[in-house]
């Protein structure tokens, strides 16, 4: 009898190219909650938050064969897809309402130190991480990542929005993400 | 020491490389230190660089398209009108752009042209390759940390139905069991409490079929756990107060559902009852009828006499009065008319033949019952009926009457032999 539990992600994502069903519930549970609060997050819509998720671990049951390890972490290629599905879901939903009057800050709740119930009952320390990672960046490239990241904007439309030189904003976007690489890596493992 | 605000000060000439190699590393270790720095060197690196673009174009040296084609590893061999080396500038100038675009497609902001520019850098250049995993892991990291929240139960169940649904798995009952199978393991590690449904619903359900039973047992459980569930996360999840509302339908709909089958099974006992009672009268009516019977034996054991007999368990004479006799249960009459060939039979004590059935006379002559006349009570009990007896009353054996179906031909062989009269 397999433990699906004690498997690594690749070896699941093995059993799953050959179609195990438990195999794949055993991922589900590893990670489902994971991506289902990054699409909740985002979208702040329960039911299509579900539907994102059951999107993304369908996909994962369908291409899961397409993953290549050699190009990157199992996490890095599955939380790839659930932001790009969440994104594009996101853009849907623009299309029917204007989330542009949204207050970010308020939204994301990066200024308050208080960490929202749900949060709180699983991930209060790594949402933390997040928020002081972000925290760190300079203004104007914490704004980019969150009209990016958050808000799916392109880097076009960033400069338009924000009335800045396109080279700029790539330029800290890139920043950003090397900044934000070494913060994320403080918050796990400490400043030394 | 240099302070920071002397260091911003190079940036200028940094930008222009006008800054000599020990301000330049301070420079350099400063913008390591502190990003907002380097965006601002970055931003003058583009002023200078978009200036420098726009000075205007000259023909290089030879040998730098030589150093070139080398770097990148183009083989081709070298023109003298310098068409091979502006390809080969021109693609590093273009690498650089794609490299700006990094952390737009980490983003996935980028659109389907540049984000295939960008595949196509990393696929040839690994030090790109490796820069781009670097930002793909970060938001990828970003993106597992942002936060959990526990979908639904019904989400997880909708995908395994989903995936066995696509391998050929029958789900039908996997889907419940591996509900159940997770419900056990939450209650097991005491993530969750487990809660005993209502007794009077389960009372209830006892007598239910087994699929109602499981239905309902299922909505009720996963009910329970979604209320706990709630409970645990906070009254302000939405999503779960809707999953509770939607719960709270199917346990109803699985309610109803064995309501209609407790129901339907009230309705069946109350047919078996009616049946069962049916049976119970049939039986009355046979002990009644048997004693009928025994009556008319006994009547035509005085065949010789028999004018005007009454008749119940007991041999009766002629002289005695029918109406002591009248108390009993049932009785019977034998007539035979002195001059014509014509018998009656008048019987009382006896229930009305239910709807479709009707009483036959049978007479037992040369060992065989036969048939003589249908006759029915009234609703007092009360029966008279005529009929031809071409034969002396005396010339029979025996009597026995019956309850039969209307629609069916007299039945002889109900006229069981245990009831035929034995003449001493």
């Amino acid at each position: 009898m397999i433990n699906y539990q004690e498997l690594t992600d690749q070896e699941l994502l093995a059993e799953i190219s050959e179609k195990n069903t438990d195999a794949f519930a055993a991922l589900y549970d590893r990670y489902g909650k994971r991506v289902f609060g990054l699409a909740a997050r985002i979208l702040n819509d329960a039911v299509k938050s579900e539907e994102v998720t059951q999107d993304v671990f369908m996909r994962v049951w369908r291409r899961g064969h397409t993953y290549m390890p050699d190009k990157g972490k199992f996490t890095t290629w599955l939380f790839r897809i659930a932001h790009n599905r969440t994104i594009d879901e996101l853009r849907k939903l623009r299309r029917d309402k204007s989330r542009y009057s949204d207050d970010i800050t308020e939204r994301w709740d990066l200024e308050s130190d208080d960490i929202s119930p749900p949060d709180a009952a699983v991930a209060n320390s790594e949402y933390a991480q997040v928020r002081e990672a972000l925290k760190v960046l300079p203004d104007p490239q914490r704004q980019v990542v969150y009209l990016s990241y958050f808000e799916g904007m392109t880097q076009t439309q960033i400069a338009e929005a924000t009335d800045q030189p396109l080279g700029t904003v790539k330029t800290r976007m890139r920043l950003a993400l090397k900044k934000l690489r070494v913060a994320l890596d403080k918050e796990i493992y400490g400043d030394d | 020491m240099r302070s920071h605000e002397d260091i911003v000060g190079d940036f200028p000439a940094y930008a222009l490389g006008a800054l000599d190699q020990d301000a330049q590393r301070a420079v350099e270790d400063l913008v390591e230190r502190d990003t907002g720095a380097a965006e601002v060197l970055a931003e003058m690196l583009d002023t200078v660089a978009d200036m420098s673009a726009r000075i205007g174009e000259a023909a290089p040296p030879v040998e730098l398209r030589q150093r070139l084609v080398a770097a990148i590893g183009v083989e081709t061999s070298v023109t003298s009108d310098g068409a091979t080396l502006e390809r080969a500038a021109s693609q590093l100038a273009e690498d650089q752009d794609i490299i700006l675009d990094f952390a737009a497609y980490a983003l996935d902001t980028l659109d389907d042209e540049a984000a295939r520019a960008v595949e196509d850098l990393v696929a040839r250049d690994p030090k790109a390759a490796d820069e781009l995993a670097e930002m793909l892991d970060t938001v990828a990291d970003m993106s597992a940390r942002v936060g959990e929240a526990t979908p639904p139960i019904a989400l997880r169940e909708r995908l395994v139905s989903a995936v066995k649904s696509e391998s050929g798995v029958s789900t039908q009952v996997t889907a419940y069991s591996t509900l159940v199978s997770h419900l056990e393991q939450r209650i097991a590690t005491d993530e969750i409490e487990y809660v005993t449904p209502k007794l009077r619903l389960w009372d209830r359900m006892r007598g239910a079929f087994t699929a109602g039973r499981l239905a309902f047992a299922t909505s009720m459980a996963s009910f329970a756990v979604v209320v706990i569930m709630a409970a645990q996360l906070g009254a302000d999840n939405v999503e779960l107060n809707q999953k509770i509302s939607e719960m709270e339908r199917e346990v109803a709909a699985a309610y109803n559902h064995t309501e209609n089958m407790i129901d339907d099974m009230s309705t069946a006992e109350q047919l078996l009852t009616q049946a069962h009672d049916r049976i119970s009268r049939q039986d009355e009516e046979i002990v009644r009828m048997s004693a009928v019977n025994d009556a008319l034996r006994a009547s035509m054991n005085d065949q010789i006499s028999l004018t005007y007999a009454t008749l119940r368990n007991e041999y009766t004479s002629p002289d005695w009065q029918p109406d002591a006799v009248l108390s009993r249960d049932g009785y019977a009459y034998l007539l035979e008319h002195q001059r014509h060939p014509l018998g009656a039979l008048v019987i009382g004590g006896v229930e009305p033949a239910p709807h479709g059935e009707e009483y036959r006379l049978y007479l037992i002559g040369d060992e065989r019952p036969h048939y003589v006349a249908s006759f029915n009570m009234n609703e007092a009990g009360y029966g008279t009926v005529l009929f031809d007896l071409p034969l002396p009353l005396n010339s029979y054996s025996g009597a026995h009457i019956t309850r039969e179906l209307i629609e069916d031909p007299p039945d002889p062989s109900l006229a069981a032999p245990e009831n035929r009269y034995a003449p001493q």
